[in-house]
């Protein structure tokens, strides 16, 4: 048998499998002919005996080549992983999510720190007010006091609402998600946003406390707090516990620790940012109304409880609530 | 008996990856160097910059919403930037716009086709590896064997060239040679790889040069055989050819 009669014999079915393969490509599983997949298949094992043959027997040089590039493909698509179902989505945001985030020590040692550099932010700047103009700089500071120089509801808030939104979701999000990236170098780029927001945000806090526009600033902050403070400790949970992977193995190679790690930390990442959403939406809607801060402080305590229940929820379908104690 | 093995005996110092298929054939992909992989980025930078002009020309036209126009450029550029490159991905099967022109294809590390998942998390991750002033992608790229990035060691896929050759020519011998080939030839491996290189590429040279190289190889032959060089070097190589693959495919069957 001659090699140019073997590949002009071939060289048909070798392109009715390019053409299966252009098909399969922008085609999902479910729509495809069960003749037209065994078909495929069929042409997939002699690709692939044709590519052992063509190897082993010293075929010429672009033989081998095409064939290499042709059964790659073509098991790309045989044993293709479509397995997104609705049911298996929302199973892993109600319940595999929020398990998994409460069980990581990263999320309480994110939590701690964001909390203890807060007060101490806060605590600091009551003190002593030098220490506002230290951390954040007199311009940012006369910046903020300008900006809610006007009660919520009334002269700068009246405008621009969903601008806002927006503006919140892109800035917001955006750091959320920057964090949650960094947290691959050793978790440390996770750590040095958390902090830095944590005693940011505190001094600020303690600064405005003790400004002439304190009711203001209370009553703006309100209502967006708790989503938006859990986002933050949450992206800064996703990324340490992938920067931690790197660090305790568990007895894999590192990449592979990481690698299996991955979806989880994704998981929690994209709570976070699910929850810079919807913060943002109520900054940009309801923080700058002019309702008074009663119904404010009723939109916080709703989204603390909503918070709240989502993850009770999800302990309790696991039977036992261990984290009870 | 053909040496099957060389393939997977030592692995060449290149940029391709040889896997084992559960067929049990081993097959290669060509990895995408960084050259391209930042070039296919910029087009994709560009294509949401292109995006997002015709979303603020477009809505500034219309005078659609006009109060809440810039939050919604905001959202529309947010999700843009972050979900953009994952959502390509995931429909078009591994490639985003900038990927598909300069033939490039994302594929999980074990040749199947990435999941959301995957595609999610090394698209989220990019943000840490384009960062300056350390390029972190850049030197993850630089010292792993896949040419991975820093989100493709997280999400476990590889940059692959997918760029189709042409469907290999048959090597085409004008007249049959078997006449000059002496009784008994049976070449050693090496020498059926140099044939078969010269085979395949005869094609692409005029006469003129066929006949240069084919005796040069020619000449060292039949100077071994002890028989005079004839004057068609060519045609006694694809002979010679013709007759190691025949010995080869008889004696393995």
């Amino acid at each position: 048998m001659k090699v140019a009669d073997i590949i002009t014999a071939r060289t048909p079915d070798w392109q009715a499998l390019e053409r299966d393969i252009a098909q399969f490509r922008s085609t999902p599983s479910r729509r495809l002919e069960p003749d037209h997949v065994a078909a495929f298949a069929r042409r997939y094992r002699a690709a692939c005996s044709d590519l052992a043959l063509a190897a082993g027997m010293r075929f010429p040089d672009g033989t081998v080549d095409y064939l290499e590039q042709l059964v790659a493909d073509a098991h790309t698509q045989l044993y293709r992983t479509e397995s997104f179902s609705v049911l298996a989505w929302l199973r892993g945001l109600l319940v595999d999510v929020p398990q998994r985030t409460l069980a990581d020590p990263c999320t309480w040692i994110t939590a701690s720190v964001f909390v203890v550099l807060f007060m101490g932010g806060m605590a600091a700047s009551r003190l002593r007010p030098e220490f506002a103009t230290d951390v954040v700089g007199d311009a940012a500071l006369a910046n903020v006091e300008a900006m809610y120089a006007d009660r919520p509801g009334s002269g700068g808030f009246t405008t621009g609402r969903a601008t806002m939104a927006g503006f919140y979701v892109f800035n917001n999000a955006g750091i959320g998600l920057q964090c949650f990236a960094g947290g691959i170098l050793l978790g440390i780029g996770s750590l040095v946003v958390l902090a830095f927001n944590g005693l940011f945000l505190g001094t600020v806090f303690g600064h405005m406390l003790g400004s002439p526009v304190a009711d203001h600033f209370g009553e703006f902050v309100t209502a967006h707090a708790p989503f938006e403070l859990t986002a933050i400790v949450l992206s800064a949970a996703a990324g340490l516990r992938l920067g931690w992977s790197l660090v305790d193995t568990h007895g894999w190679d590192r990449w592979e620790s990481l690698r299996r790690t991955g979806p989880a930390a994704l998981g929690t990442a994209g709570l976070a940012t699910t929850l810079f959403v919807l913060a943002a939406f109520v900054e940009g809607f309801i923080s700058p109304a002019g309702i008074g801060h009663a119904p404010k402080i009723a939109v916080a305590c709703l989204c603390s409880l909503l918070l709240s229940g989502y993850f009770l929820a999800a302990v309790r379908s696991r039977g036992g609530g261990r984290h009870a104690g | 008996m053909a040496d099957g093995n060389s393939l997977t005996e030592c692995e060449p110092l290149d940029t391709a990856v040889t896997l084992i298929s559960p067929e049990n054939i081993a097959f290669r992909f060509r990895l995408a160097g960084p050259a391209a992989r930042s070039l296919a980025f910029l087009l994709d930078v560009l294509l949401i910059a292109a995006i997002g002009f015709l979303l603020v020309m477009g809505l500034g036209v219309l005078g659609f919403l006009a109060e809440s126009f810039a939050g919604l450029f905001l959202v529309a550029l947010f999700f843009l930037w972050w979900g953009y490159g994952a959502a390509a991905e995931v429909l078009s099967n591994g490639r985003t716009a900038g990927k598909a022109v300069l033939g490039l294809r994302v594929v999980s590390q074990t040749g199947l086709s990435i999941n959301p998942a995957q595609a999610i998390l090394r698209n989220l991750l990019r943000a840490v590896d384009i960062a300056p002033p350390f390029f972190p992608g850049l030197v993850a790229m630089a010292s792993t064997r896949r040419l991975q990035r820093l989100g493709d060691l997280a999400a476990g896929t590889m940059v692959v060239l997918d760029r189709y050759g042409k469907p290999p020519q048959p090597p085409r011998v004008d007249a049959d040679a078997a006449d000059l080939v002496p009784r008994g030839f049976c070449p050693e491996p090496r020498l059926v790889e140099a044939l078969a290189s010269y085979v395949g590429r005869r094609s692409d040279l005029s006469p003129a040069r066929r006949q240069e190289l084919a005796r040069i190889a020619a000449g060292r032959l039949c100077a071994a055989w002890s028989v005079p060089t004839p004057a068609d070097a060519d045609r006694l190589i694809c002979g010679l050819y013709e007759q190691a693959i025949a010995s080869n495919t008889d004696g393995s069957r």
